[in-house]
């Protein structure tokens, strides 16, 4: 007679599993469980174990997201002190967790399971454990808490701009003033978007030769992958600024809260 | 290690990846198709990539343009060891054969093919890592 397995039952939302007797077990008997069946698994290799394994990846880039905004949040004066955050913590944790497991039941488990990373995609929109993590965190007064939200968001992406070693102006404009092999093929495209964000952006009807400072000079791009780079962070800046246009909030209560926090 | 790193870049940047049965298991093959390999990239372009409609909700089907992709490829039962590449809509003469080479985010087009596609629909940008 085979043994009947025990049932790995699915995350429960601190993410702990639990492992289920579907029978009495006698004590001394060996605890069996089935590590997956899957028509290309006739060994039965653990792949779940792989699954669970990247959940802890997981968690770690909400931990990311916990340790950024903490001392945000300590330093907003808004009543938050350390036993307040741990309770938002935990129910940011909780709403994670949720999220993940409304992944895994809708299909989307293993897809989210191998991008541990909170991410953006294009068109300004957020991963959804991001969003059902970071409201948790950010508890503003009831009024301005979704504005408070975004405004966050947006503090986010400045903060990922303002990092970077160059600005999407100046890329553009280093995009737009190469002239290596290749270079004037995409220059129409570069061109028409410089058109767009000077209006949108307000840069004042600046030339991109203008642009480019003395400065800037020494960043002039150089060959095929340098291009590739330049274009690919043009890219990501794009975004991210695209994002703070539509994220930006009106709210002159989470506008002043948000300065508070960036002081 | 030259000419190493020279062929993990050409079988990461030509192969393609077929999902193949054999028995009980199903294998993935990569495989070198000489020729086949020349055919560049094409598929969902947005319109704009600055555009004033889109909002938080994302993307919607009138943000893309028509897909530029006109070739996919195919496989037969009846030809497992086979692949077959076929147009998908009518192609002038003159015109640029593209295929597709995914749904993927700038980042994976840069590492594995060393180019970024314009306007790309699938990109994403990192908030938070661990």
């Amino acid at each position: 007679m085979s043994p009947k397995p025990l049932t790995l039952a699915n995350p429960n939302p601190s993410l702990t599993l639990l492992a289920l007797a579907p029978r009495l077990c006698i004590i001394g008997a060996e605890g069996i469980s089935p590590k997956g069946v899957d028509d290309d698994d006739d060994d039965h290799t653990p792949r779940n174990t792989e699954v669970f394994f990247r959940f802890g990846m997981v968690h770690r880039s909400l931990d990311a997201l916990i340790e950024w905004y903490r001392p945000l949040a300590l330093a907003a004066n808004d009543g938050c002190d350390e036993a307040k955050w741990e309770d938002r913590v935990r129910a940011a944790k909780d709403a994670y967790a949720s999220e993940v497991r409304n992944l895994m039941l809708a299909g989307e488990g293993e897809l989210s399971a191998a991008e541990p990373r909170l991410k953006m995609l294009v068109g300004s929109k957020l991963d959804v454990r991001l969003m059902a993590a970071l409201p948790e965190l950010v508890r503003g007064p009831t009024d301005a808490e979704t504005e408070l939200f975004w405004d966050v968001v947006c503090m986010r992406c400045m903060e990922l701009l303002t990092d970077m070693p160059t600005t999407l102006q100046q890329d553009l404009a280093l995009l737009l003033c190469d002239t290596t092999d290749g270079a004037a093929d995409g220059q129409p495209h570069w061109r028409e978007l410089w058109r767009q964000l000077d209006v949108e952006q307000r840069w004042g009807g600046a030339e991109p030769e203008a642009a480019l400072r003395a400065s800037l000079v020494a960043l002039a791009i150089q060959s095929y992958e340098h291009r590739m780079l330049v274009e690919f962070r043009a890219y990501k800046k794009l975004m991210l600024t695209r994002a703070l246009a539509v994220f930006s909030s009106t709210s002159s209560e989470a506008k002043q809260r948000l300065q508070t926090l960036g002081e | 290690m030259e000419e190493f790193l020279w062929a993990v870049a050409v079988v990461h940047s030509r192969s393609f990846g077929v999902e193949q049965t054999r028995g009980k298991t199903k294998v993935l093959n990569h495989l070198l198709l000489p020729l086949a390999d020349m055919l560049n990239h094409g598929g969902d372009e947005l319109k704009c990539y600055w555009t004033s409609e889109w909002n938080t909700s994302g993307l919607s089907q009138t943000d893309l343009q028509t897909c530029t992709t006109n070739v996919e490829w195919v496989t037969e039962p009846a030809a497992p060891d086979a692949l077959f590449f076929v147009s998908t809509k009518d192609i002038a003469r003159g015109t640029e054969a593209l295929l597709s080479y995914g749904d993927r985010s700038n980042d994976h087009f840069a590492l594995y093919y060393g180019f970024t596609p314009k306007n790309n629909p699938y990109d994403d940008v990192v908030l938070f890592d661990e």
